[in-house]
Protein backbone atom coordinates (compact mmCIF):
# COMPACT_ATOMS: atom_id res chain seq x y z
CA UNK A 1 0.00 0.00 0.00
CA UNK A 2 2.97 2.29 0.38
CA UNK A 3 3.74 1.61 -3.25
CA UNK A 4 0.21 2.60 -4.03
CA UNK A 5 0.35 5.97 -2.37
CA UNK A 6 3.70 6.88 -3.86
CA UNK A 7 2.84 5.88 -7.41
CA UNK A 8 3.28 8.57 -10.04
CA UNK A 9 2.00 6.78 -13.07
CA UNK A 10 -1.03 4.75 -14.03
CA UNK A 11 1.09 1.67 -14.55
CA UNK A 12 2.49 1.64 -11.05
CA UNK A 13 -0.92 2.61 -9.69
CA UNK A 14 -2.56 -0.38 -11.26
CA UNK A 15 0.19 -2.80 -10.30
CA UNK A 16 0.30 -1.66 -6.70
CA UNK A 17 -3.49 -1.64 -6.46
CA UNK A 18 -3.78 -5.15 -7.79
CA UNK A 19 -0.99 -6.45 -5.59
CA UNK A 20 -2.69 -5.00 -2.56
CA UNK A 21 -6.14 -6.19 -3.61
CA UNK A 22 -5.01 -9.72 -4.30
CA UNK A 23 -3.73 -9.98 -0.76
CA UNK A 24 -7.01 -8.64 0.53
CA UNK A 25 -9.07 -11.16 -1.42
CA UNK A 26 -7.14 -13.96 0.16
CA UNK A 27 -7.32 -12.39 3.61
CA UNK A 28 -11.08 -12.14 3.43
CA UNK A 29 -11.37 -15.89 2.94
CA UNK A 30 -8.86 -16.73 5.62
CA UNK A 31 -10.99 -19.08 7.67
CA UNK A 32 -11.23 -21.93 5.24
CA UNK A 33 -13.79 -23.92 7.12
CA UNK A 34 -16.27 -21.16 7.64
CA UNK A 35 -18.98 -20.66 5.06
CA UNK A 36 -19.25 -16.97 5.82
CA UNK A 37 -15.61 -16.34 5.30
CA UNK A 38 -15.27 -18.09 1.97
CA UNK A 39 -18.40 -16.46 0.67
CA UNK A 40 -17.11 -13.08 1.76
CA UNK A 41 -13.81 -13.76 0.01
CA UNK A 42 -15.55 -14.74 -3.21
CA UNK A 43 -17.79 -11.70 -3.17
CA UNK A 44 -14.90 -9.41 -2.44
CA UNK A 45 -12.92 -10.95 -5.25
CA UNK A 46 -15.68 -10.43 -7.78
CA UNK A 47 -16.27 -6.89 -6.67
CA UNK A 48 -12.60 -6.01 -6.59
CA UNK A 49 -11.77 -7.55 -9.93
CA UNK A 50 -14.71 -5.83 -11.57
CA UNK A 51 -13.72 -2.45 -10.18
CA UNK A 52 -10.12 -2.94 -11.23
CA UNK A 53 -11.36 -3.69 -14.71
CA UNK A 54 -13.32 -0.45 -14.78
CA UNK A 55 -10.40 1.54 -13.44
CA UNK A 56 -8.13 0.07 -16.05
CA UNK A 57 -10.57 0.90 -18.81
CA UNK A 58 -10.46 4.50 -17.66
CA UNK A 59 -6.68 4.44 -17.71
CA UNK A 60 -6.66 3.03 -21.21
CA UNK A 61 -9.00 5.70 -22.52
CA UNK A 62 -6.92 8.46 -21.01
CA UNK A 63 -3.76 6.92 -22.38
CA UNK A 64 -5.31 6.54 -25.78
CA UNK A 65 -6.35 10.12 -26.10
CA UNK A 66 -3.41 11.83 -24.49
CA UNK A 67 -0.54 9.44 -25.03
CA UNK A 68 0.92 9.62 -21.52
CA UNK A 69 0.29 7.76 -18.31
CA UNK A 70 2.36 9.82 -15.93
CA UNK A 71 0.43 12.00 -13.50
CA UNK A 72 2.55 15.10 -13.73
CA UNK A 73 2.69 14.95 -17.49
CA UNK A 74 -1.06 14.59 -17.55
CA UNK A 75 -1.24 17.66 -15.35
CA UNK A 76 0.90 19.54 -17.81
CA UNK A 77 -1.19 18.43 -20.74
CA UNK A 78 -4.51 19.27 -19.22
CA UNK A 79 -3.51 22.69 -18.06
CA UNK A 80 -2.18 23.41 -21.52
CA UNK A 81 1.32 24.20 -20.33
CA UNK A 82 3.48 22.51 -22.91
CA UNK A 83 3.53 23.41 -26.55
CA UNK A 84 4.01 19.97 -28.00
CA UNK A 85 1.03 18.27 -26.55
CA UNK A 86 -2.10 20.28 -26.68
CA UNK A 87 -5.08 18.03 -26.43
CA UNK A 88 -7.33 18.56 -29.38
CA UNK A 89 -10.87 19.49 -28.54
CA UNK A 90 -12.29 16.33 -29.99
CA UNK A 91 -10.33 14.30 -27.49
CA UNK A 92 -11.54 16.05 -24.39
CA UNK A 93 -14.88 14.23 -23.97
CA UNK A 94 -13.06 10.92 -24.25
CA UNK A 95 -10.66 11.99 -21.55
CA UNK A 96 -13.58 12.95 -19.39
CA UNK A 97 -15.13 9.56 -19.99
CA UNK A 98 -11.89 7.90 -19.02
CA UNK A 99 -11.78 10.00 -15.89
CA UNK A 100 -15.35 9.01 -15.04
CA UNK A 101 -14.46 5.33 -15.35
CA UNK A 102 -11.43 5.90 -13.15
CA UNK A 103 -13.59 7.62 -10.57
CA UNK A 104 -16.17 4.84 -10.67
CA UNK A 105 -13.50 2.22 -10.10
CA UNK A 106 -12.22 4.25 -7.18
CA UNK A 107 -15.68 4.61 -5.67
CA UNK A 108 -16.18 0.86 -5.90
CA UNK A 109 -13.06 0.24 -3.91
CA UNK A 110 -13.89 2.87 -1.31
CA UNK A 111 -17.37 1.33 -0.93
CA UNK A 112 -19.15 4.57 -1.63
CA UNK A 113 -22.80 4.45 -2.32
CA UNK A 114 -23.97 3.56 -5.73
CA UNK A 115 -21.34 0.84 -5.66
CA UNK A 116 -21.33 -0.44 -2.13
CA UNK A 117 -23.46 -3.50 -2.78
CA UNK A 118 -21.42 -6.30 -1.41
CA UNK A 119 -19.28 -4.52 1.09
CA UNK A 120 -21.43 -5.06 4.21
CA UNK A 121 -21.52 -8.75 3.34
CA UNK A 122 -17.77 -8.84 2.93
CA UNK A 123 -17.13 -6.97 6.15
CA UNK A 124 -19.41 -9.21 8.06
CA UNK A 125 -18.17 -12.51 6.72
CA UNK A 126 -14.48 -11.89 6.99
CA UNK A 127 -12.77 -12.78 10.26
CA UNK A 128 -12.89 -9.81 12.64
CA UNK A 129 -9.23 -8.74 12.67
CA UNK A 130 -9.32 -8.85 8.87
CA UNK A 131 -12.43 -6.68 8.83
CA UNK A 132 -10.62 -4.16 10.99
CA UNK A 133 -7.82 -4.15 8.46
CA UNK A 134 -10.27 -3.76 5.57
CA UNK A 135 -12.09 -0.87 7.07
CA UNK A 136 -8.98 1.16 7.56
CA UNK A 137 -6.23 0.33 5.12
CA UNK A 138 -7.71 0.29 1.60
CA UNK A 139 -9.64 3.44 2.25
CA UNK A 140 -6.66 5.37 3.54
CA UNK A 141 -4.36 4.18 0.76
CA UNK A 142 -6.87 4.77 -2.00
CA UNK A 143 -7.79 8.20 -0.74
CA UNK A 144 -4.13 9.07 -0.68
CA UNK A 145 -3.49 8.07 -4.24
CA UNK A 146 -6.68 9.45 -5.66
CA UNK A 147 -6.17 12.77 -3.94
CA UNK A 148 -2.94 12.94 -5.87
CA UNK A 149 -4.51 12.00 -9.17
CA UNK A 150 -7.47 14.27 -8.95
CA UNK A 151 -5.70 17.12 -7.24
CA UNK A 152 -2.83 17.11 -9.64
CA UNK A 153 -3.79 15.82 -13.04
CA UNK A 154 -7.51 16.22 -13.33
CA UNK A 155 -8.03 19.42 -11.48
CA UNK A 156 -9.13 21.25 -14.59
CA UNK A 157 -11.93 18.85 -15.13
CA UNK A 158 -13.25 19.56 -11.69
CA UNK A 159 -16.82 20.23 -12.77
CA UNK A 160 -17.75 16.70 -13.84
CA UNK A 161 -15.99 14.88 -11.10
CA UNK A 162 -17.09 17.25 -8.42
CA UNK A 163 -20.68 16.57 -9.36
CA UNK A 164 -20.19 12.82 -9.32
CA UNK A 165 -18.42 12.97 -6.00
CA UNK A 166 -21.10 15.19 -4.51
CA UNK A 167 -23.88 12.86 -5.53
CA UNK A 168 -21.99 9.87 -4.27
CA UNK A 169 -21.14 11.51 -0.98
CA UNK A 170 -24.71 12.64 -0.33
CA UNK A 171 -26.04 9.20 -1.13
CA UNK A 172 -23.40 7.56 1.04
CA UNK A 173 -24.18 9.74 4.01
CA UNK A 174 -27.90 9.16 3.71
CA UNK A 175 -27.66 5.45 3.10
CA UNK A 176 -25.01 4.95 5.75
CA UNK A 177 -27.21 6.43 8.41
CA UNK A 178 -30.53 4.96 7.33
CA UNK A 179 -29.45 1.43 6.57
CA UNK A 180 -27.60 1.07 9.82
CA UNK A 181 -30.72 1.72 11.81
CA UNK A 182 -32.07 -1.76 11.33
CA UNK A 183 -28.95 -3.82 11.81
CA UNK A 184 -28.65 -6.31 14.59
CA UNK A 185 -25.13 -7.49 14.02
CA UNK A 186 -22.18 -5.46 15.09
CA UNK A 187 -19.92 -5.90 12.11
CA UNK A 188 -22.67 -5.05 9.69
CA UNK A 189 -23.48 -1.98 11.71
CA UNK A 190 -19.88 -0.92 11.53
CA UNK A 191 -19.82 -1.58 7.80
CA UNK A 192 -22.78 0.70 7.20
CA UNK A 193 -21.42 3.33 9.53
CA UNK A 194 -18.16 3.26 7.62
CA UNK A 195 -20.13 3.83 4.42
CA UNK A 196 -21.52 6.92 6.11
CA UNK A 197 -18.04 8.05 7.10
CA UNK A 198 -16.88 7.57 3.53
CA UNK A 199 -19.71 9.87 2.52
CA UNK A 200 -18.27 12.58 4.72
CA UNK A 201 -14.79 11.98 3.37
CA UNK A 202 -16.00 12.28 -0.20
CA UNK A 203 -17.70 15.54 0.67
CA UNK A 204 -14.34 16.88 1.78
CA UNK A 205 -12.79 15.60 -1.42
CA UNK A 206 -15.47 17.23 -3.55
CA UNK A 207 -14.69 20.67 -2.17
CA UNK A 208 -11.62 20.97 -4.30
CA UNK A 209 -10.01 23.52 -2.03
CA UNK A 210 -7.04 23.18 0.26
CA UNK A 211 -9.30 23.31 3.29
CA UNK A 212 -11.35 20.49 1.84
CA UNK A 213 -8.34 18.26 1.43
CA UNK A 214 -7.07 19.17 4.86
CA UNK A 215 -10.46 18.40 6.38
CA UNK A 216 -10.47 15.09 4.57
CA UNK A 217 -7.07 14.16 5.94
CA UNK A 218 -7.95 15.12 9.51
CA UNK A 219 -11.17 13.15 9.26
CA UNK A 220 -9.27 10.19 7.86
CA UNK A 221 -6.81 10.15 10.73
CA UNK A 222 -9.55 10.44 13.33
CA UNK A 223 -11.55 7.77 11.52
CA UNK A 224 -8.56 5.43 11.65
CA UNK A 225 -8.16 5.96 15.36
CA UNK A 226 -11.85 5.47 16.06
CA UNK A 227 -11.97 2.28 14.09
CA UNK A 228 -8.89 0.89 15.78
CA UNK A 229 -10.57 1.54 19.11
CA UNK A 230 -13.83 -0.04 18.03
CA UNK A 231 -12.20 -3.16 16.81
CA UNK A 232 -9.92 -3.45 19.78
CA UNK A 233 -13.02 -3.45 21.93
CA UNK A 234 -14.89 -5.93 19.77
CA UNK A 235 -11.95 -8.25 19.58
CA UNK A 236 -11.34 -8.14 23.28
CA UNK A 237 -14.79 -9.01 24.47
CA UNK A 238 -14.08 -12.53 25.52
CA UNK A 239 -16.90 -14.60 26.75
CA UNK A 240 -16.82 -17.50 29.04
CA UNK A 241 -18.89 -20.33 27.62
CA UNK A 242 -18.87 -23.86 28.86
CA UNK A 243 -15.68 -23.42 30.82
CA UNK A 244 -13.89 -21.99 27.80
CA UNK A 245 -12.88 -18.45 27.06
CA UNK A 246 -14.17 -17.70 23.59
CA UNK A 247 -13.74 -14.43 21.68
CA UNK A 248 -17.08 -13.88 20.05
CA UNK A 249 -19.24 -10.84 19.68
CA UNK A 250 -21.68 -11.07 16.85
CA UNK A 251 -25.02 -9.54 17.69
CA UNK A 252 -25.62 -6.18 19.24
CA UNK A 253 -27.48 -7.75 22.10
CA UNK A 254 -24.36 -9.69 23.00
CA UNK A 255 -23.07 -6.47 24.40
CA UNK A 256 -25.86 -6.32 26.92
CA UNK A 257 -25.01 -5.40 30.46
CA UNK A 258 -21.40 -4.76 29.75
CA UNK A 259 -21.63 -1.96 32.25
CA UNK A 260 -21.81 -4.34 35.12
CA UNK A 261 -19.43 -7.03 33.97
CA UNK A 262 -16.65 -4.81 32.69
CA UNK A 263 -17.34 -1.16 33.45
CA UNK A 264 -14.08 0.24 32.08
CA UNK A 265 -14.62 -1.47 28.75
CA UNK A 266 -18.14 -0.16 28.66
CA UNK A 267 -16.93 3.35 29.34
CA UNK A 268 -14.34 3.11 26.59
CA UNK A 269 -16.90 1.85 24.18
CA UNK A 270 -19.24 4.66 25.10
CA UNK A 271 -16.61 7.30 24.50
CA UNK A 272 -15.73 5.79 21.15
CA UNK A 273 -19.33 5.65 20.06
CA UNK A 274 -19.88 9.22 21.05
CA UNK A 275 -16.85 10.20 19.06
CA UNK A 276 -18.14 8.37 16.01
CA UNK A 277 -21.46 10.11 16.39
CA UNK A 278 -19.75 13.47 16.56
CA UNK A 279 -20.53 14.63 20.06
CA UNK A 280 -18.64 17.70 21.24
CA UNK A 281 -15.59 17.44 23.23
CA UNK A 282 -14.35 14.42 21.33
CA UNK A 283 -12.21 14.01 18.24
CA UNK A 284 -15.05 12.96 15.97
CA UNK A 285 -16.84 16.22 16.52
CA UNK A 286 -13.80 18.29 15.71
CA UNK A 287 -13.11 16.49 12.46
CA UNK A 288 -16.74 16.63 11.36
CA UNK A 289 -17.02 20.30 12.25
CA UNK A 290 -13.91 21.12 10.28
CA UNK A 291 -15.24 19.17 7.34
CA UNK A 292 -18.52 21.05 7.39
CA UNK A 293 -16.73 24.38 7.65
CA UNK A 294 -14.66 23.47 4.61
CA UNK A 295 -17.77 22.44 2.71
CA UNK A 296 -19.54 25.66 3.59
CA UNK A 297 -16.60 27.77 2.58
CA UNK A 298 -16.67 26.30 -0.91
CA UNK A 299 -20.39 26.88 -1.26
CA UNK A 300 -21.53 23.28 -0.87
CA UNK A 301 -24.42 24.18 1.36
CA UNK A 302 -26.59 21.16 0.61
CA UNK A 303 -23.80 18.81 1.57
CA UNK A 304 -23.27 20.49 4.90
CA UNK A 305 -26.95 20.50 5.76
CA UNK A 306 -27.53 16.91 4.80
CA UNK A 307 -24.31 15.95 6.52
CA UNK A 308 -25.50 17.41 9.77
CA UNK A 309 -28.89 15.72 9.45
CA UNK A 310 -27.31 12.35 8.74
CA UNK A 311 -25.00 12.85 11.65
CA UNK A 312 -28.02 13.23 13.86
CA UNK A 313 -29.55 10.10 12.42
CA UNK A 314 -26.42 8.12 12.99
CA UNK A 315 -26.36 9.30 16.59
CA UNK A 316 -29.39 7.14 17.10
CA UNK A 317 -27.84 3.84 16.38
CA UNK A 318 -24.61 4.63 18.16
CA UNK A 319 -26.47 5.63 21.28
CA UNK A 320 -28.63 2.56 20.99
CA UNK A 321 -25.48 0.52 21.55
CA UNK A 322 -24.81 2.53 24.67
CA UNK A 323 -28.33 1.89 25.86
CA UNK A 324 -27.96 -1.82 25.31
CA UNK A 325 -24.76 -1.85 27.24
CA UNK A 326 -26.05 0.02 30.20
CA UNK A 327 -29.72 -0.62 30.49
CA UNK A 328 -30.67 -3.94 29.05
CA UNK A 329 -30.71 -7.27 30.78
CA UNK A 330 -29.43 -9.94 28.43
CA UNK A 331 -31.47 -12.97 27.50
CA UNK A 332 -28.64 -15.38 28.07
CA UNK A 333 -26.23 -14.41 30.74
CA UNK A 334 -22.68 -14.76 29.53
CA UNK A 335 -19.88 -13.45 31.61
CA UNK A 336 -17.01 -11.56 30.10
CA UNK A 337 -13.52 -12.31 31.23
CA UNK A 338 -10.60 -9.93 31.38
CA UNK A 339 -9.39 -8.46 28.13
CA UNK A 340 -5.90 -9.29 26.88
CA UNK A 341 -3.07 -6.89 27.65
CA UNK A 342 -2.28 -5.88 24.08
CA UNK A 343 -5.83 -4.81 23.51
CA UNK A 344 -5.78 -2.85 26.71
CA UNK A 345 -2.72 -0.88 25.71
CA UNK A 346 -4.09 -0.17 22.23
CA UNK A 347 -7.34 0.95 23.71
CA UNK A 348 -5.58 3.22 26.15
CA UNK A 349 -3.56 4.96 23.47
CA UNK A 350 -6.40 5.49 21.05
CA UNK A 351 -8.82 6.51 23.74
CA UNK A 352 -6.34 9.07 24.95
CA UNK A 353 -6.16 10.46 21.43
CA UNK A 354 -9.92 10.60 21.05
CA UNK A 355 -10.48 12.30 24.37
CA UNK A 356 -7.81 14.91 24.20
CA UNK A 357 -7.58 15.69 20.53
CA UNK A 358 -9.93 18.59 21.00
CA UNK A 359 -7.57 20.37 23.33
CA UNK A 360 -4.46 20.07 21.25
CA UNK A 361 -5.23 19.56 17.59
CA UNK A 362 -2.35 21.68 16.38
CA UNK A 363 0.20 19.05 15.34
CA UNK A 364 -2.26 17.13 13.23
CA UNK A 365 -3.62 20.35 11.83
CA UNK A 366 -0.20 21.55 10.75
CA UNK A 367 0.80 18.24 9.25
CA UNK A 368 -2.35 17.90 7.22
CA UNK A 369 -2.09 21.50 6.06
CA UNK A 370 1.38 20.84 4.77
CA UNK A 371 0.21 17.66 3.06
CA UNK A 372 -2.70 19.44 1.45
CA UNK A 373 -0.42 22.20 0.19
CA UNK A 374 2.05 19.80 -1.33
CA UNK A 375 -0.76 17.92 -3.00
CA UNK A 376 -2.08 21.01 -4.63
CA UNK A 377 1.12 22.68 -5.70
CA UNK B 1 -14.54 -1.66 -26.33
CA UNK B 2 -17.44 -3.80 -27.42
CA UNK B 3 -15.65 -6.70 -25.81
CA UNK B 4 -15.51 -4.73 -22.61
CA UNK B 5 -19.21 -4.04 -22.66
CA UNK B 6 -19.86 -7.69 -23.44
CA UNK B 7 -17.86 -8.63 -20.40
CA UNK B 8 -19.82 -6.30 -18.14
CA UNK B 9 -23.06 -7.53 -19.58
CA UNK B 10 -21.97 -11.09 -19.01
CA UNK B 11 -21.45 -10.46 -15.33
CA UNK B 12 -24.87 -9.03 -14.86
CA UNK B 13 -26.83 -11.45 -16.97
CA UNK B 14 -25.35 -14.44 -15.27
CA UNK B 15 -27.85 -16.62 -13.47
CA UNK B 16 -26.12 -19.88 -13.22
CA UNK B 17 -22.47 -20.06 -12.64
CA UNK B 18 -19.69 -18.28 -10.91
CA UNK B 19 -17.21 -19.57 -13.44
CA UNK B 20 -19.06 -17.57 -16.06
CA UNK B 21 -18.58 -14.50 -13.89
CA UNK B 22 -14.89 -15.14 -13.62
CA UNK B 23 -14.66 -15.58 -17.36
CA UNK B 24 -16.47 -12.31 -17.90
CA UNK B 25 -14.03 -10.51 -15.65
CA UNK B 26 -11.15 -11.98 -17.57
CA UNK B 27 -12.86 -10.91 -20.78
CA UNK B 28 -13.08 -7.38 -19.49
CA UNK B 29 -9.43 -7.25 -18.61
CA UNK B 30 -8.49 -8.69 -21.98
CA UNK B 31 -10.61 -6.13 -23.76
CA UNK B 32 -8.82 -3.36 -21.89
CA UNK B 33 -5.55 -4.92 -22.94
CA UNK B 34 -6.61 -4.86 -26.54
CA UNK B 35 -7.61 -1.25 -26.17
CA UNK B 36 -4.19 -0.39 -24.87
CA UNK B 37 -2.42 -2.20 -27.65
CA UNK B 38 -4.50 -0.53 -30.32
CA UNK B 39 -3.89 2.89 -28.86
CA UNK B 40 -0.21 2.29 -28.61
CA UNK B 41 0.04 1.21 -32.20
CA UNK B 42 -1.90 4.27 -33.26
CA UNK B 43 0.18 6.64 -31.17
CA UNK B 44 3.45 4.91 -32.03
CA UNK B 45 4.33 4.82 -28.37
CA UNK B 46 5.87 1.90 -26.50
CA UNK B 47 4.34 2.56 -23.10
CA UNK B 48 0.99 1.14 -24.12
CA UNK B 49 2.51 -2.18 -25.05
CA UNK B 50 4.51 -2.28 -21.85
CA UNK B 51 1.43 -1.59 -19.81
CA UNK B 52 -0.52 -4.24 -21.71
CA UNK B 53 2.14 -6.82 -20.92
CA UNK B 54 2.05 -5.97 -17.24
CA UNK B 55 -1.74 -6.05 -17.16
CA UNK B 56 -1.66 -9.49 -18.71
CA UNK B 57 0.62 -10.71 -15.95
CA UNK B 58 -1.57 -9.28 -13.23
CA UNK B 59 -4.72 -10.65 -14.81
CA UNK B 60 -3.20 -14.11 -14.83
CA UNK B 61 -2.33 -13.88 -11.14
CA UNK B 62 -5.76 -12.57 -10.34
CA UNK B 63 -7.56 -15.35 -12.15
CA UNK B 64 -5.40 -17.84 -10.31
CA UNK B 65 -6.46 -16.41 -6.98
CA UNK B 66 -10.06 -16.23 -8.13
CA UNK B 67 -10.08 -19.88 -9.03
CA UNK B 68 -8.44 -20.79 -5.75
CA UNK B 69 -11.15 -18.89 -3.89
CA UNK B 70 -13.76 -20.68 -5.96
CA UNK B 71 -12.28 -24.04 -5.06
CA UNK B 72 -12.32 -23.23 -1.36
CA UNK B 73 -15.88 -22.05 -1.63
CA UNK B 74 -16.94 -25.17 -3.48
CA UNK B 75 -15.36 -27.38 -0.88
CA UNK B 76 -17.57 -25.83 1.77
CA UNK B 77 -20.77 -25.27 -0.11
CA UNK B 78 -20.81 -27.98 -2.71
CA UNK B 79 -22.39 -25.81 -5.35
CA UNK B 80 -21.41 -22.88 -7.48
CA UNK B 81 -24.80 -21.67 -8.56
CA UNK B 82 -25.20 -17.97 -8.11
CA UNK B 83 -28.48 -18.07 -6.23
CA UNK B 84 -27.00 -19.93 -3.29
CA UNK B 85 -24.63 -17.12 -2.42
CA UNK B 86 -27.02 -15.52 -0.03
CA UNK B 87 -25.76 -16.51 3.37
CA UNK B 88 -24.81 -13.01 4.27
CA UNK B 89 -28.03 -11.33 3.26
CA UNK B 90 -29.40 -8.25 4.90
Amino acid sequence: MLFLVSSADFISLYLALEAQSLCFYVLAALKRNSEFSTEAGLKYFLLGAFSSGLLLFGCSLIYGFTGVTNFSELARIFTGGTQEFLVSTTALPACELGMVFLLVGFLFKITAVPFHMWSPDVYEGAPTPVTAFFLIVPKAALFGVFLRIFGESFYDFILPWQKILLVSSLASMILGSIAALSQTRIKRLLAYSSIGHVGYLLAGFACGTIEGIQALLIYLVVYIFMNITMFAIILSALRREHLQVVPRLKYITDLAFLAKTNPVLALTFTVTLFSMAGIPPLAGFYSKAYLFFAALSSNLYLVAVIGVLCSVLSCFYYIRLVKIMYFEAPKNWCSFSRIPVENAITLAITLFFILFFMFYPTPLHLITHKIALTLCL
Amino acid sequence: MILFLLGIWGIFLNRKNIIVMLMSIELMLLAVNLNFLLFSVYLDDLIGQLFALLILTVAAAESAIGLALLVVYYRIRGTIAVEFINLLKG
